[in-house]
């Protein structure tokens, strides 16, 4: 009987006992315990899960190697279509941009009917400017029709073929358009050189100009409508023994980067060969 | 084999021309890149009947210039004239053949282009057009003959070695 109460007994302390530890442990007075307790255990476990770790990657480093280095191809293929796409998304841009601007030249100019053409060659000639343009006469393009960008004159079409044209630039060295000096109101010669620089002729010695002036078409000869813009007056040249003034031209086209141009294609051009006197 | 060779690097060279070579510019000079692999390909062909490709070289470079089609054409054929006439003296010398082909070859072919071009009313001033573009042309074509000038032999060994399988 008494052996009963003692177990009793025994089991209701160990019972008391354990609660106590274990209330004690969720009030956290065992941490330092515990930590004092466990600490060479994690030690030892972590020194053996590195080394484990180590030579498991022993083991399977090939397997890794071949892994990873077919990620990286194909990572690297990923990137280089992704700078394709960049480069061209980027000239969609560019190309948006262009059409876009075109678009407000055509707007402010709503009196002109265009048609738009891609730049597809130069003349292979350097001595030559011309551009080959992929409209012709099947779009509605005439020779001596002029040609035009955002900007303002490219020059005029000097052959058609059904599909294609060739544009005579400003900068040849044989094109020459009637023009006017803002803010003087001057005619003056607008002429190309080989250099693919242009610049104005024929102004009279009485009229100022000053570099900032700006050249436009005068309309006179018939070959272009008036009031299109060239470019500005960059310098000028003028001595008291010459009869006229010369300028040199800074053009608002950037020849070298053409690439989409408008033809004016309600502007007929005059022929007026037939009125000039003939020398014999 | 030959034969499309040839006719696939003309083309190629006049796209190129049209597209790339005139916008490199010296002064107002641009390389001539058809003429360049015209020359090379005459040079190690062993081309017999070279005036062909004279006429090819032409029309291709007529085609997209303002330039009839005749006057290129008899450009080059002034060239081929030349360079046959050359490797009956100065044969066993291929590179320095090479190099005096293009200086001449350009200075004729230009020369002759713009004397019609002159003719026909265009203000050229022929000292100005050989400072500013012939000369600065010459340089070009001499710099770029000589890559031209290997890679278009190593189309002639592939296109003929092609030829003796089949």
């Amino acid at each position: 009987m008494n052996f009963r109460k003692n177990r009793a007994w025994q089991s209701v302390t160990l019972g008391l006992i354990v609660i106590g530890i274990l209330l004690m442990a969720l009030g956290g007075l065992l941490n330092p315990v515990l930590d004092a307790l466990l600490s060479p255990v994690l030690g030892a476990q972590e020194w053996l899960t590195i080394r484990y770790q180590a030579v498991q990657d022993l083991i399977n480093s090939p397997t890794d190697l071949v892994r990873l280095r077919q990620e990286n191809v194909e990572l690297e293929a990923e990137v280089a279509n992704l700078q394709t796409q960049v480069i061209s998304l980027q000239q969609q841009v560019t190309e948006v941009e262009l059409l876009s601007a075109l678009l407000d030249f055509a707007r402010s100019q709503r009196e002109n009917e265009y048609v738009a053409a891609n730049v597809v060659f130069r003349d292979p000639r350097p001595f030559l400017k011309y551009v080959i343009i992929d409209v012709g006469s099947d779009d509605g393009v005439l020779r001596g029709m002029p040609v035009v960008s955002a900007e303002g004159l490219v020059g005029r079409v000097d052959a058609v073929t059904a599909s294609a044209a060739r544009v005579q630039l400003i900068t040849d060295t044989a094109a020459s358009v009637s023009v006017i000096v803002q803010p003087a109101n001057s005619n003056a010669v607008l002429t190309g050189s080989i250099t693919s620089d242009i610049s104005l002729g024929f102004i009279s010695q009485e009229i100022e100009v000053a570099p900032g002036d700006l050249v436009l078409t005068s309309g006179l000869g018939g070959n272009y409508p008036p009031d299109i813009l060239i470019g500005q007056i960059a310098s000028v040249r003028s001595t008291a023994t010459d009869l006229f003034q010369q300028a040199a031209i800074q053009p608002v086209v950037d020849f070298s980067r053409l690439s989409i141009v408008l033809v004016i294609v309600n502007f007929q051009p005059v022929e007026i060969e037939p009125l000039i006197p003939d020398e014999n | 084999m030959e034969i499309l060779a040839a006719f696939l690097m003309l083309a190629l060279a006049a796209i190129a021309q049209n597209s790339v070579v005139t916008r490199i510019n010296l002064l107002a000079g641009a390389a001539d890149l058809v003429l360049l692999v015209l020359l090379s390909w005459i040079l190690q062909s062993g081309e017999k009947k070279p005036v062909k490709w004279g006429i090819v070289a032409g029309v291709l470079v007529g085609f997209s210039s303002a330039s009839p089609i005749l006057v290129s054409v008899v450009g080059y054929l002034i060239v081929i004239g030349f360079v046959m006439l050359l490797q009956t003296r100065i044969w066993q010398a291929p590179y320095w053949m090479l190099l005096t082909s293009t200086f001449f070859g350009t200075i004729a072919v230009y020369g002759f282009e713009i004397s019609y071009w002159w003719v026909n009313g265009y203000p050229f001033d022929f000292v100005e057009m050989f400072n500013i573009v012939i000369l600065p042309s010459v340089v070009l074509n001499v710099l770029f003959v000589l890559p031209v000038y290997l890679f278009v032999g190593e189309i002639v060994k592939m296109s003929s070695s092609l030829e003796v399988e089949v």
